[in-house]
């Protein structure tokens, strides 16, 4: 009899969704529940995650786009929300989406206000709260655990509050590179456009630095008044927190 | 305030915890003893829903199942899963824990499905080993589901066996799914009967109750463990018989698709409390088929 490791691996290699191979289980009956179950159960998966893109890829052509995904591709671990993050990028692999780039900026907007939604809570880092250290540039922070930057190519602000509104098409913005940051204020997920300058401190933020720092490695890359600018702009939408030590 | 975790009355009945319902449940209390919420849709780090959680915990026992620690798995548990599992738990201070006998992870990837393993000496080895491992990282009993099965495995141990042996080696509960057992039952040709009557009934520590359907295009017909319909006649035969027996037993009907509104379900787990209030008076009964 085989072990228990090779008879998982044989039962895995039949559930390779459609082709029984040649293992045995897989042409049993009854073998396909499981196979039906996994394949369906993380469509749906895909279809909960990203409702905004189903809309606009149309139901057939989503599902067809999903099915080969979870072929490709399963989910590495069982919480299923997670399931879907490089979902994006096979649709942007897809020769029939050159044309269509801005439905994965969507695609993409969608994964990150998911992660933001159930990321985890901190204070955001106020103007004033950093008016109120002793030195400031020796504050020790980082980007909000509920915030995440998405790079889009085109303009689809417009797009996306159509869509959340319930309707299925609007204009589509100029192409181009389309900073946009998300941030979680109580129940609600922002999407706020911002400029080169605020992508760039942000991402200097991405792992704890003492704030003076973050602002001399971003200086080098701009003038002082885009960074100052920067800060400013990250301050007031709470995408920035007090980060307690910087990690050895 | 968290709820104790043994203040849970006799013969409770639960339903479901679902997102739909959350807001309603909160606002106003349900005629309910406990909600059972499913561990992997509520290990997040923070948002609203956990917020949401924390007042649902605030007001209702909880019972928390999971569905993804795959504990028939020939290799070693998900180390981060578990410690995801602990967490909830610490956090909630369910009155009951429980997962599957069943596997979904292989090599880096998750199988979401609930998979059948056989039953053998070296597959009771294994997840023997795996509820010692879960029992002790959580500092508690964790009750183990029993299956729906579709297809006949090389079992060397019937499923009876196997269950009466996992509970003697690791002090683990039952979570008897009458449904689960209906399904394997009518699935496999096997008699209900008999399965119920050689199972370790003493370790049972909750029934799951829950609707299935008919595929009748496959060949022979299978039913499907779809938690998509009320609970079946044959399946409330068995559970007011279980009961005659087991008459403390909290319930908990499971409705995972084609979910139904908050009235609807909480008539559901009335129906349950029925069956189960005309079980603590009735005299003790052997486990044979409904007539």
């Amino acid at each position: 009899m085989t072990s228990l490791a090779e008879w998982q691996r044989d039962f895995a290699r039949a559930l390779q969704f459609g082709e029984a191979g040649d293992s045995r289980l897989g042409h049993q009956p009854g073998f396909d529940v499981y196979r039906n179950n996994v394949c369906h159960s993380l469509i749906e998966a895909l279809a909960q995650t990203f409702p905004h893109t189903r809309t606009l890829l149309g139901e057939r052509f989503f599902r067809s786009v999903a099915s080969d995904h979870v072929r490709q591709r399963l989910p590495e671990e069982p919480r299923l929300r997670y399931y879907g993050q490089a979902f994006a990028e096979a649709l942007e692999r897809l020769s029939v989406m050159q044309d269509y780039r801005y439905v994965v900026d969507i695609c993409r907007l969608e994964h990150a206000r998911l992660i933001v939604s159930h990321a985890a809570d901190a204070a955001p880092l106020s103007a004033e709260l950093l008016g109120q250290a002793e030195d400031p540039q020796a504050v020790c922070c980082m980007t909000h655990p509920a915030s995440r930057l998405v790079e889009g190519h085109h303009d689809v602000l417009g797009l996306w509050h159509a869509l959340e509104r319930g309707e299925d098409h609007a204009p589509v913005g100029a192409a181009g590179d389309w900073p946009w940051l998300l941030i979680r204020h109580g129940r609600r997920v922002e999407i706020h456009p911002v400029n080169p300058g605020t992508r760039r401190l942000y991402q200097t933020l991405a792992t704890p630095i003492p704030l003076g720092e973050a602002l001399a490695t971003s200086a080098r890359q701009t003038d002082q008044a885009q960074v100052s600018e920067a800060l400013g702009t990250l301050l007031a939408l709470g995408s920035l927190t007090q980060a307690q030590e910087i990690p050895s | 305030m968290l709820m104790d975790a043994h203040r849970l009355p006799r013969a409770a009945q639960g339903i479901g915890l679902k997102p739909q319902h959350m807001a309603e449940l909160i606002a106003e209390p349900a005629n309910i003893d406990f909600l059972e919420l499913h561990a992997e849709n509520h290990m997040s780090a923070g948002g609203p829903m956990r917020d949401d959680l924390a007042a649902i915990a605030a007001r209702y026992p909880l019972s928390v199942h999971g569905v993804g620690l795959s504990l028939g798995s020939a290799e070693p548990l998900d180390d981060q899963h578990l410690a995801r599992l602990v967490h909830l738990v610490d956090e909630l201070n369910p009155v009951r824990v429980s997962e599957h006998l069943a596997w979904s992870r292989l090599e880096g990837d998750f199988y979401n499905d609930l998979l059948p393993l056989p039953l053998s000496e070296e597959s009771l080895e294994v997840v023997a080993r795996h509820v010692d491992t879960t029992q002790q990282a959580l500092g508690r009993q964790l009750l183990v589901e029993n299956p729906s099965l579709y297809m006949a495995l090389d079992n060397t141990l019937s499923e009876a066996d196997f269950l009466n042996e996992l509970v003697r080696r690791t002090g683990c509960g039952l979570l008897l799914d009458i449904n689960n057992a209906y399904i394997s039952a009518e699935n496999l040709g096997r008699d209900l009967s008999d399965y119920l009557s050689a199972l370790p009934l003493s370790a049972v520590g909750e029934f799951h109750l829950a609707g299935h359907s008919l595929d009748t295009e496959a060949t022979p017909p299978l039913r499907i463990d779809d938690h998509g319909s009320p609970v079946c006649e044959a399946v409330w035969q068995r559970y007011a018989q279980l009961t005659d027996a087991l008459p403390a037993v909290p319930t908990l009907i499971e409705w995972d698709t084609r979910i139904p509104s908050l009235p609807r379900w909480l008539e559901e787990a009335a129906l349950a409390r029925r069956y189960h209030a005309s079980a603590a008076t009735a005299p003790l009964a052997c486990l044979e088929p409904a007539s």
